[in-house]
């Protein structure tokens, strides 16, 4: 049942996208453009098809369920989907303020506090233990990237 | 032939030689496993440093790197499902399961000693077939690139066997992945929407970060916050003692090997398709195949000699025809014409104690790969022990810097996150990723020499398939082709009716 729910929220997802892809793919000339729009109409075609298998035109198939074989490093091993919601969340906010922290201050200091900040939410209070690996880390990156295979520093409005 | 190789091997009598090569292993073991540094970006930054080397050391240093990058990408793909490099996405399928259930250090010898081997077997190859193998390179038409793309995406079909529907979706998302930026024929910008940063399309290394790594830290910290523990477990297994059962696999090695030194002479494939059509090919040959995907030596095996088998494969071209036939051997061109040394026949008689003195030092490099990346490994697996509030957010510095590193672009972290959550859909809806890194992958091979061949037959598309069948090479390609093609649906089938059952 819910590998079926998954299989119809997939679908549902990829027609959400393919749809303004198309739009997009179409408005491009056409010898440049054949290839992407044979790959959308056959993503929407799949869609619907998948769509339609999970649909409740017959009881979950067996193409429907998450095969362990194939898909054992793909599936989302957590049964709590809603954690894993939480989780992406917070990854993928905390990624962008990191975006954030290095445009406005520095690469240094934004690295520094994204290891504190983020040890710090996910539960750990030992404040030596923080600093200790979030200057090791800084300092290896800034060692390895920056220094040794020499590569620019982003830029950021202050220093 | 005999005394250039007696030349070339008394040149790794000198100690500076012997120390370049160690150092060059070295350097390419650290750098596979850090996400976004590449095998090109290594072989780039170190060029510079042999400009004071004597040109054999310098070129050994070089190989050595290339050869020891190639492989450790397999260390982060088996502990951490995150490969560090393009070549190991098809090592973490089996390699990450068998670490999973207990056994990381089966896991990561065997990717070690089918790396060395398949190294070597490769190096075999240049040394002994190296021109003849070339000039069958150059037989390879639009038509036959076409065809082996498509080959490349049927392994999609095998890969995604039980959820076909999805394991199809997900190849063709890669594969129109692959179409934005310029198209490679006409030049017309397509889904930049304005983004300078989307014109070359996105780079295959931030398309790997952000697909496996964003995933892995969600999960990681999911499971945290549950209290869960990551069921991986360090073992006290001495490394060495998986070698018998590496070499117990013969065919599997010898096929492997052939066939990524096949797919290395061929310029543009890329050694991350010699693992997935290895690994498919292994499967079908397996007496075992319901095993792969859970932990299959022989799924590791098969990626892991095959990848490193493209290393010689590309030096090949490279050598004989001055034809480079990947990021990295394009720079090492680079390296070898600023030490003075022209590619082709040239190379062989004039400079034969350089170039087989480079030859006779991938054997080296090949052979002290296994020493020296089971040490690296043997503390790399501490990581594990690492609690995940810690490690997570190690991961995810090393990724986005990583994931800067490649064209100092910070809008390049806007597509990582951009994919990082495509990835992480695919996760929660449990639809297999690697056949979306296939499309990303040969999407632009296949596209651009689809409309080559097209070109050349006026764009008839009649012409264009007769010429399909009836060229010899092309004919075989596509037999190969609809035989994997049939296998995926087979197994597709017979997994179904397991799950019936």
């Amino acid at each position: 049942m819910e590998s079926t729910l998954n299989s119809r929220l997939f679908s549902i997802c990829i027609l959400l996208v393919m749809f303004p892809a198309a739009y997009v793919a179409f408005g491009y000339a056409a010898d440049s453009s054949w290839f992407p729009r044979i790959l959308i109409i056959f993503l929407i075609l799949m869609a619907f098809l998948l769509l339609a298998r999970s649909g409740g035109f017959k009881t979950a198939t067996t193409s429907d369920k998450p095969l362990p074989d194939t898909e054992s490093n793909d599936q989302l091993p957590a049964t709590q989907q809603s954690d894993q919601l939480k989780a992406a969340g917070l990854v993928l906010g905390s990624l962008i303020m990191y975006i954030a922290a290095i445009k406005l201050v520095n690469f240094e200091i934004a690295s520094y506090l994204f290891m504190v900040v983020s040890m710090w939410v996910l539960g750990n209070r030992n404040p030596v233990l923080i600093a200790i690996v979030a200057t090791a880390v800084m300092v290896l990156l800034k060692v390895v990237f920056f220094i040794f295979l020499d590569i620019s520093r982003p830029s950021s409005l202050f220093f | 032939m005999i005394e250039n190789l007696l030349i070339g091997f008394t040149g790794l009598l000198d100690p500076v030689m012997l120390l370049a090569i160690a150092a060059g292993v070295l350097g390419g073991v650290i750098i596979g496993v850090l996400p976004g540094l590449t095998s090109t970006l290594g072989v780039a930054l170190l060029i510079p440093v042999t400009f004071n080397m004597p040109p054999a050391a310098g070129l050994a240093m070089l190989g050595g790197i290339y050869v020891a990058s190639t492989y450790s990408g397999a260390i982060t793909a088996i502990l951490l499902n995150i490969p560090g490099t393009p070549s190991a996405v098809a090592t973490l399928m089996d390699g990450y399961p068998m670490a999973n259930n207990g056994q990381p250090t089966r896991a990561l010898a065997l990717a070690t000693f089918g790396s060395a081997i398949g190294g070597l077997f490769s190096v075999a190859a240049l040394l002994f077939i190296g021109p003849p193998l070339a000039e069958f390179s150059l037989r390879f038409g639009p038509q036959e690139y076409f065809l082996l793309a498509i080959l490349g995406i049927t392994v999609i079909a095998s890969l995604s066997a039980g959820a076909m529907e999805k394991g199809l979706m997900a190849g063709a998302v890669g594969l129109l992945i692959s179409t934005i930026g310029y198209h490679p024929l006409t030049g017309s910008m397509r889904f930049t929407f304005g983004s300078s940063a989307l014109y070359d399309g996105i780079p295959l290394v931030v398309t790997l970060i952000g697909l496996y790594s964003i995933p892995e830290v969600i999960d990681m910290i999911a499971k945290h916050q549950r209290g869960e523990q990551s069921p991986m477990r360090e073992d006290s297994v001495n490394p060495y003692s998986y070698l018998g059962e590496v070499l117990s696999q013969k065919l599997n090695l010898i096929r492997s090997s052939i066939i990524g030194v096949v797919v290395g002479i061929i310029p543009g494939v890329g050694s991350s398709v010699g693992g997935f059509i290895a690994y498919d090919a292994a499967k079908h040959a397996s007496k075992e195949p319901e095993l792969f995907g859970k932990g299959s030596a022989e799924g590791v095996l098969a990626c892991e000699t095959s990848n490193n088998a493209v290393t010689g494969g590309t030096l090949i071209p490279l050598m004989t025809l001055g034809i480079p036939g990947n990021p990295v051997t394009a720079v090492m061109l680079g390296g070898l014409m600023i030490h003075g040394l022209r590619p082709g026949a040239e190379l062989f008689t004039t400079n034969a104690a350089i170039s087989y003195g480079f030859i006779m030092s991938l054997f080296v490099s090949n052979i002290l790969l296994v020493p020296i990346g089971l040490l690296v490994a043997k503390y790399f697996v501490r990581v594990i022990r690492i609690p995940h509030s810690i490690l997570a957010p190690i991961i995810l510095a090393l990724a986005f810097t990583g994931t800067y590193s490649i064209r100092g672009s910070l809008q390049d972290i806007v597509i990582m996150l951009v994919v990082g959550a495509i990835g992480f859909l695919f996760a929660y809806f449990s639809v297999p990723r690697a056949p979306l890194v296939l499309g990303v992958v040969l999407g632009s091979l296949a596209e651009s020499e689809l409309a080559r061949s097209l070109l050349l037959a006026n764009g008839e598309v009649g012409v264009f398939a007769w010429q399909l069948v009836s060229r010899p090479m092309s004919l075989v390609i596509l037999l190969l082709c609809i035989y994997a093609l049939y296998q995926g649906f087979v197994q597709h089938r017979k997994k179904s009716k397991m799950l019936d059952s």
